[in-house]
Protein backbone atom coordinates (compact mmCIF):
# COMPACT_ATOMS: atom_id res chain seq x y z
CA UNK A 1 0.00 0.00 0.00
CA UNK A 2 0.97 3.97 -0.84
CA UNK A 3 1.59 5.74 1.96
CA UNK A 4 -0.94 7.59 3.43
CA UNK A 5 0.76 10.45 4.35
CA UNK A 6 2.76 10.85 0.84
CA UNK A 7 -1.19 10.25 -0.49
CA UNK A 8 -2.37 13.28 1.58
CA UNK A 9 -0.03 15.60 1.24
CA UNK A 10 0.83 15.19 -2.56
CA UNK A 11 -3.53 16.00 -3.39
CA UNK A 12 -1.45 19.63 -3.24
CA UNK A 13 1.22 18.90 -5.81
CA UNK A 14 4.27 16.20 -6.63
CA UNK A 15 6.80 15.95 -4.17
CA UNK A 16 10.43 15.56 -5.46
CA UNK A 17 11.51 11.61 -4.64
CA UNK A 18 14.03 12.93 -2.15
CA UNK A 19 11.22 14.21 -0.77
CA UNK A 20 9.45 11.10 -0.77
CA UNK A 21 12.10 9.09 0.49
CA UNK A 22 12.83 11.69 3.89
CA UNK A 23 9.07 11.06 4.74
CA UNK A 24 9.51 7.52 4.45
CA UNK A 25 12.75 7.88 6.43
CA UNK A 26 10.89 9.87 8.85
CA UNK A 27 7.81 7.61 9.64
CA UNK A 28 9.96 4.41 9.86
CA UNK A 29 9.58 3.85 13.60
CA UNK A 30 6.23 2.86 13.63
CA UNK A 31 4.52 1.20 16.97
CA UNK A 32 0.83 -0.88 17.12
CA UNK A 33 -1.70 0.07 19.59
CA UNK A 34 -4.65 -2.05 20.65
CA UNK A 35 -8.51 -0.34 20.35
CA UNK A 36 -9.21 1.91 23.12
CA UNK A 37 -5.74 2.24 23.75
CA UNK A 38 -3.90 5.42 24.91
CA UNK A 39 -0.91 7.26 22.16
CA UNK A 40 -0.24 10.13 23.59
CA UNK A 41 -1.49 11.58 27.39
CA UNK A 42 -3.44 14.41 28.00
CA UNK A 43 -0.87 16.80 29.61
CA UNK A 44 2.38 14.89 28.34
CA UNK A 45 5.24 16.23 26.52
CA UNK A 46 5.90 13.89 23.64
CA UNK A 47 9.26 13.84 21.95
CA UNK A 48 7.68 12.78 18.65
CA UNK A 49 4.34 13.68 16.85
CA UNK A 50 2.47 10.89 15.55
CA UNK A 51 0.78 9.84 11.90
CA UNK A 52 -1.70 7.25 11.99
CA UNK A 53 -0.56 4.88 9.39
CA UNK A 54 -3.33 2.48 9.90
CA UNK A 55 -7.23 2.98 11.95
CA UNK A 56 -8.88 5.40 13.75
CA UNK A 57 -7.73 7.35 16.93
CA UNK A 58 -9.13 10.75 18.24
CA UNK A 59 -7.88 13.51 20.02
CA UNK A 60 -9.86 14.31 23.30
CA UNK A 61 -10.00 16.75 25.99
CA UNK A 62 -11.61 16.02 29.87
CA UNK A 63 -13.22 18.88 31.29
CA UNK A 64 -12.22 19.18 34.79
CA UNK A 65 -14.83 17.18 36.47
CA UNK A 66 -13.70 14.47 33.99
CA UNK A 67 -16.18 14.73 31.09
CA UNK A 68 -15.00 13.35 27.50
CA UNK A 69 -14.96 15.81 24.86
CA UNK A 70 -14.09 14.51 21.34
CA UNK A 71 -12.04 17.16 19.77
CA UNK A 72 -11.52 14.81 16.63
CA UNK A 73 -11.62 11.90 14.67
CA UNK A 74 -8.05 11.11 12.65
CA UNK A 75 -7.67 8.83 10.03
CA UNK A 76 -4.88 7.12 8.42
CA UNK A 77 -2.44 9.64 6.55
CA UNK A 78 -3.56 12.49 9.55
CA UNK A 79 -0.89 13.35 12.16
CA UNK A 80 -3.27 13.59 15.54
CA UNK A 81 -0.72 15.91 17.27
CA UNK A 82 1.89 17.70 14.37
CA UNK A 83 1.07 20.45 16.99
CA UNK A 84 3.19 19.04 20.17
CA UNK A 85 6.41 19.79 17.87
CA UNK A 86 5.67 23.53 18.79
CA UNK A 87 3.33 23.30 21.45
CA UNK A 88 4.84 20.77 23.56
CA UNK A 89 3.08 20.34 26.54
CA UNK A 90 0.02 18.20 24.82
CA UNK A 91 -3.61 20.39 26.09
CA UNK A 92 -5.26 17.05 24.92
CA UNK A 93 -4.53 13.30 24.58
CA UNK A 94 -4.84 11.30 21.99
CA UNK A 95 -6.12 7.75 21.59
CA UNK A 96 -6.69 5.05 19.51
CA UNK A 97 -10.55 3.75 19.05
CA UNK A 98 -9.29 0.68 16.56
CA UNK A 99 -6.18 -1.38 16.35
CA UNK A 100 -3.89 1.36 15.12
CA UNK A 101 -0.31 1.63 13.01
CA UNK A 102 1.24 4.84 14.41
CA UNK A 103 4.57 6.50 12.95
CA UNK A 104 6.07 8.31 15.23
CA UNK A 105 8.07 11.29 14.26
CA UNK A 106 11.21 12.34 15.73
CA UNK A 107 10.44 16.26 16.99
CA UNK A 108 14.32 16.53 16.04
CA UNK A 109 13.35 14.97 12.68
CA UNK A 110 10.60 17.46 11.81
CA UNK A 111 12.76 20.03 12.74
CA UNK A 112 15.59 19.01 10.24
CA UNK A 113 12.79 19.62 7.92
CA UNK A 114 11.92 22.78 8.17
CA UNK A 115 15.72 23.56 8.05
CA UNK A 116 16.26 21.64 4.52
CA UNK A 117 12.74 21.14 3.17
CA UNK A 118 11.06 24.70 2.68
CA UNK A 119 7.95 22.92 0.51
CA UNK A 120 7.56 19.90 2.71
CA UNK A 121 7.49 22.45 5.58
CA UNK A 122 4.51 24.33 4.34
CA UNK A 123 3.08 21.02 2.93
CA UNK A 124 3.05 20.01 6.86
CA UNK A 125 2.57 23.34 8.13
CA UNK A 126 -1.23 23.50 5.50
CA UNK A 127 -2.44 19.81 7.25
CA UNK A 128 -2.75 21.49 10.92
CA UNK A 129 -4.18 24.76 9.04
CA UNK A 130 -6.75 22.18 7.58
CA UNK A 131 -6.89 20.18 10.90
CA UNK A 132 -7.97 24.03 12.62
CA UNK A 133 -10.51 24.15 9.78
CA UNK A 134 -12.08 21.02 10.69
CA UNK A 135 -12.13 22.21 14.25
CA UNK A 136 -14.09 25.77 13.21
CA UNK A 137 -16.41 23.54 11.38
CA UNK A 138 -17.49 21.26 14.13
CA UNK A 139 -17.64 24.63 16.16
CA UNK A 140 -20.27 25.52 13.67
CA UNK A 141 -21.88 22.73 13.54
CA UNK A 142 -22.21 21.76 17.66
CA UNK A 143 -22.95 25.60 18.29
CA UNK A 144 -25.86 26.07 15.39
CA UNK A 145 -26.87 23.24 14.35
CA UNK A 146 -29.64 20.58 15.43
CA UNK A 147 -28.50 16.95 16.57
CA UNK A 148 -29.27 15.10 13.60
CA UNK A 149 -27.90 17.71 11.19
CA UNK A 150 -24.31 17.70 13.25
CA UNK A 151 -23.93 14.06 11.81
CA UNK A 152 -25.08 14.67 8.48
CA UNK A 153 -22.56 17.13 8.77
CA UNK A 154 -19.71 14.34 10.13
CA UNK A 155 -20.78 11.59 7.98
CA UNK A 156 -20.27 13.57 4.88
CA UNK A 157 -17.16 15.15 5.82
CA UNK A 158 -15.61 11.65 6.60
CA UNK A 159 -16.55 10.18 3.70
CA UNK A 160 -14.38 12.75 1.70
CA UNK A 161 -11.27 12.56 3.75
CA UNK A 162 -11.29 8.97 3.85
CA UNK A 163 -11.78 9.06 0.10
CA UNK A 164 -8.51 10.70 -0.21
CA UNK A 165 -6.69 7.39 1.11
CA UNK A 166 -8.77 5.32 -0.77
CA UNK A 167 -10.54 4.21 2.31
CA UNK A 168 -14.17 4.14 0.21
CA UNK A 169 -16.23 1.78 -1.35
CA UNK A 170 -18.50 3.56 -3.27
CA UNK A 171 -20.40 5.40 -0.90
CA UNK A 172 -19.86 3.23 1.78
CA UNK A 173 -17.03 3.37 4.33
CA UNK A 174 -16.14 1.38 7.44
CA UNK A 175 -17.41 3.94 10.38
CA UNK A 176 -15.66 2.06 13.46
CA UNK A 177 -17.40 4.50 15.66
CA UNK A 178 -19.53 3.75 18.57
CA UNK A 179 -23.04 5.89 19.41
CA UNK A 180 -20.68 6.86 22.71
CA UNK A 181 -17.88 8.22 20.79
CA UNK A 182 -20.53 9.88 18.66
CA UNK A 183 -22.36 11.29 21.30
CA UNK A 184 -18.94 12.61 22.83
CA UNK A 185 -18.10 14.17 19.68
CA UNK A 186 -20.90 16.00 19.22
CA UNK A 187 -22.63 16.90 21.73
CA UNK A 188 -25.30 14.36 22.34
CA UNK A 189 -26.20 11.03 24.73
CA UNK A 190 -25.89 7.96 23.63
CA UNK A 191 -29.80 7.59 23.57
CA UNK A 192 -29.61 10.68 21.44
CA UNK A 193 -27.29 9.42 19.16
CA UNK A 194 -29.40 5.96 18.90
CA UNK A 195 -32.52 8.19 18.23
CA UNK A 196 -30.73 10.41 15.03
CA UNK A 197 -29.08 7.47 13.51
CA UNK A 198 -32.69 5.61 13.23
CA UNK A 199 -34.20 8.76 12.23
CA UNK A 200 -31.26 9.17 9.14
CA UNK A 201 -31.78 5.56 8.40
CA UNK A 202 -35.94 5.91 8.40
CA UNK A 203 -35.16 8.89 6.15
CA UNK A 204 -33.54 6.79 3.45
CA UNK A 205 -30.40 8.88 3.99
CA UNK A 206 -27.76 5.95 5.21
CA UNK A 207 -27.94 2.36 5.66
CA UNK A 208 -25.68 0.24 8.39
CA UNK A 209 -24.67 -2.94 8.06
CA UNK A 210 -22.62 -4.30 10.54
CA UNK A 211 -19.67 -1.41 11.13
CA UNK A 212 -19.87 -0.38 7.35
CA UNK A 213 -21.83 2.48 7.17
CA UNK A 214 -23.59 2.75 3.12
CA UNK A 215 -24.49 6.57 2.12
CA UNK A 216 -27.24 6.10 0.43
CA UNK A 217 -28.56 9.48 -0.28
CA UNK A 218 -25.80 11.64 -0.55
CA UNK A 219 -27.70 14.74 -1.72
CA UNK A 220 -29.99 14.96 0.76
CA UNK A 221 -27.18 14.05 3.64
CA UNK A 222 -25.18 17.12 2.17
CA UNK A 223 -28.18 18.97 2.37
CA UNK A 224 -29.35 18.47 5.46
CA UNK A 225 -25.78 19.01 6.94
CA UNK A 226 -25.40 21.85 4.99
CA UNK A 227 -22.39 20.30 4.41
CA UNK A 228 -19.61 22.19 1.78
CA UNK A 229 -16.11 20.16 1.75
CA UNK A 230 -14.40 23.45 0.90
CA UNK A 231 -12.77 24.31 4.42
CA UNK A 232 -11.32 20.48 3.60
CA UNK A 233 -9.00 22.25 0.90
CA UNK A 234 -8.82 18.89 -0.76
CA UNK A 235 -7.50 19.75 -3.83
CA UNK A 236 -5.44 23.60 -3.06
CA UNK A 237 -2.48 23.36 -5.15
CA UNK A 238 0.80 24.53 -3.27
CA UNK A 239 3.30 26.56 -5.16
CA UNK A 240 7.04 25.46 -5.18
CA UNK A 241 9.68 27.90 -4.74
CA UNK B 1 -19.41 -3.87 34.51
CA UNK B 2 -22.59 -5.56 33.14
CA UNK B 3 -23.52 -3.90 29.23
CA UNK B 4 -27.19 -2.06 29.53
CA UNK B 5 -28.88 -1.77 26.66
CA UNK B 6 -31.21 1.38 26.17
CA UNK B 7 -34.38 0.92 23.38
CA UNK B 8 -36.58 3.65 22.90
CA UNK B 9 -39.95 3.03 22.22
CA UNK B 10 -41.54 5.48 20.19
CA UNK B 11 -45.14 5.43 19.19
CA UNK B 12 -45.88 2.14 18.56
CA UNK B 13 -42.32 1.34 17.42
CA UNK B 14 -38.90 -0.04 18.83
CA UNK B 15 -35.77 1.59 17.65
CA UNK B 16 -33.32 -0.57 19.19
CA UNK B 17 -29.88 -0.15 20.69
CA UNK B 18 -27.57 -2.43 19.74
CA UNK B 19 -24.58 -1.50 21.21
CA UNK B 20 -25.39 -0.96 24.51
CA UNK B 21 -23.14 0.81 27.44
CA UNK B 22 -20.91 -0.36 30.24
CA UNK B 23 -22.27 0.75 33.63
CA UNK B 24 -21.40 -0.10 37.25
CA UNK B 25 -25.31 -1.22 37.99
CA UNK B 26 -28.88 -0.47 37.26
CA UNK B 27 -29.30 2.51 38.80
CA UNK B 28 -26.37 4.02 36.76
CA UNK B 29 -28.27 2.69 33.92
CA UNK B 30 -31.19 4.21 35.02
CA UNK B 31 -29.16 7.92 35.41
CA UNK B 32 -27.70 7.65 32.08
CA UNK B 33 -31.19 6.72 30.67
CA UNK B 34 -32.62 9.80 32.38
CA UNK B 35 -29.73 11.61 30.80
CA UNK B 36 -30.43 10.62 27.80
CA UNK B 37 -34.69 11.40 28.11
CA UNK B 38 -33.90 14.74 28.78
CA UNK B 39 -31.60 15.59 25.90
CA UNK B 40 -33.94 13.99 23.51
CA UNK B 41 -36.85 15.88 25.19
CA UNK B 42 -34.51 19.37 25.37
CA UNK B 43 -34.07 19.05 21.56
CA UNK B 44 -37.84 18.37 21.01
CA UNK B 45 -38.91 20.89 23.04
CA UNK B 46 -36.78 23.80 20.86
CA UNK B 47 -38.41 22.48 18.33
CA UNK B 48 -41.70 22.72 19.58
CA UNK B 49 -42.63 19.41 19.72
CA UNK B 50 -44.51 17.39 22.18
CA UNK B 51 -44.76 13.96 19.96
CA UNK B 52 -42.76 12.37 22.99
CA UNK B 53 -45.60 11.89 25.33
CA UNK B 54 -46.65 8.49 25.64
CA UNK B 55 -42.35 7.36 24.73
CA UNK B 56 -40.22 5.68 27.02
CA UNK B 57 -37.27 4.31 27.23
CA UNK B 58 -36.91 0.53 27.88
CA UNK B 59 -33.36 -0.88 29.72
CA UNK B 60 -32.80 -4.35 29.34
CA UNK B 61 -29.75 -6.48 29.80
CA UNK B 62 -27.24 -8.68 27.98
CA UNK B 63 -29.50 -11.51 27.27
CA UNK B 64 -32.36 -9.23 26.26
CA UNK B 65 -34.11 -9.08 29.07
CA UNK B 66 -35.93 -5.98 30.14
CA UNK B 67 -34.93 -4.72 33.40
CA UNK B 68 -36.65 -1.07 33.53
CA UNK B 69 -39.07 0.83 31.44
CA UNK B 70 -39.00 4.85 31.98
CA UNK B 71 -41.36 7.10 30.97
CA UNK B 72 -39.99 10.30 29.11
CA UNK B 73 -42.62 12.50 31.16
CA UNK B 74 -40.88 11.08 33.93
CA UNK B 75 -37.26 12.78 33.06
CA UNK B 76 -38.97 15.59 33.61
CA UNK B 77 -38.17 18.49 36.55
CA UNK B 78 -40.69 17.55 39.81
CA UNK B 79 -43.68 20.08 39.21
CA UNK B 80 -43.54 19.40 35.22
CA UNK B 81 -44.06 15.57 35.76
CA UNK B 82 -46.88 16.13 38.38
CA UNK B 83 -48.65 18.27 36.41
CA UNK B 84 -48.16 16.56 33.77
CA UNK B 85 -49.84 13.33 35.20
CA UNK B 86 -52.50 15.28 35.97
CA UNK B 87 -53.06 16.35 32.65
CA UNK B 88 -52.64 12.52 31.26
CA UNK B 89 -54.73 11.15 33.36
CA UNK B 90 -57.78 13.73 33.32
CA UNK B 91 -57.16 13.32 29.28
CA UNK B 92 -57.40 9.87 29.68
CA UNK B 93 -60.84 9.68 31.85
CA UNK B 94 -63.99 9.57 29.37
CA UNK B 95 -65.71 12.52 28.32
CA UNK B 96 -69.65 12.56 29.63
CA UNK B 97 -70.26 14.63 26.79
CA UNK B 98 -69.35 11.86 24.06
Amino acid sequence: MSHPLIVNLERHGPLSDEERQVLQQITARVVAYRPREEIVAEGSTPSHSSLILEGFATRHNHSADGKRQITAFHVPGDFADLHSFLLKRMDGGVGALTACRVAQVAHGDLREITKRYPYLTRVLWFTTLVDGAVHRAWMTTLGRMAAGERLAHFFCELRDRLETVGMTKGDSYELPITQEELGDAFGMSTVHVNRVLQELRAEGLIASHGKTLVIRDWERLKHMGQYDPGYLHKDQKLERD
Amino acid sequence: MPRYYCHIRQGGQIIEDSEGVDLPDIDAARDDALHGIRDLLSEAVRQGKDDWLDDAIIIADETGRELMTIPFIEALPPRLYKAMLAVLSSASKPSRHS
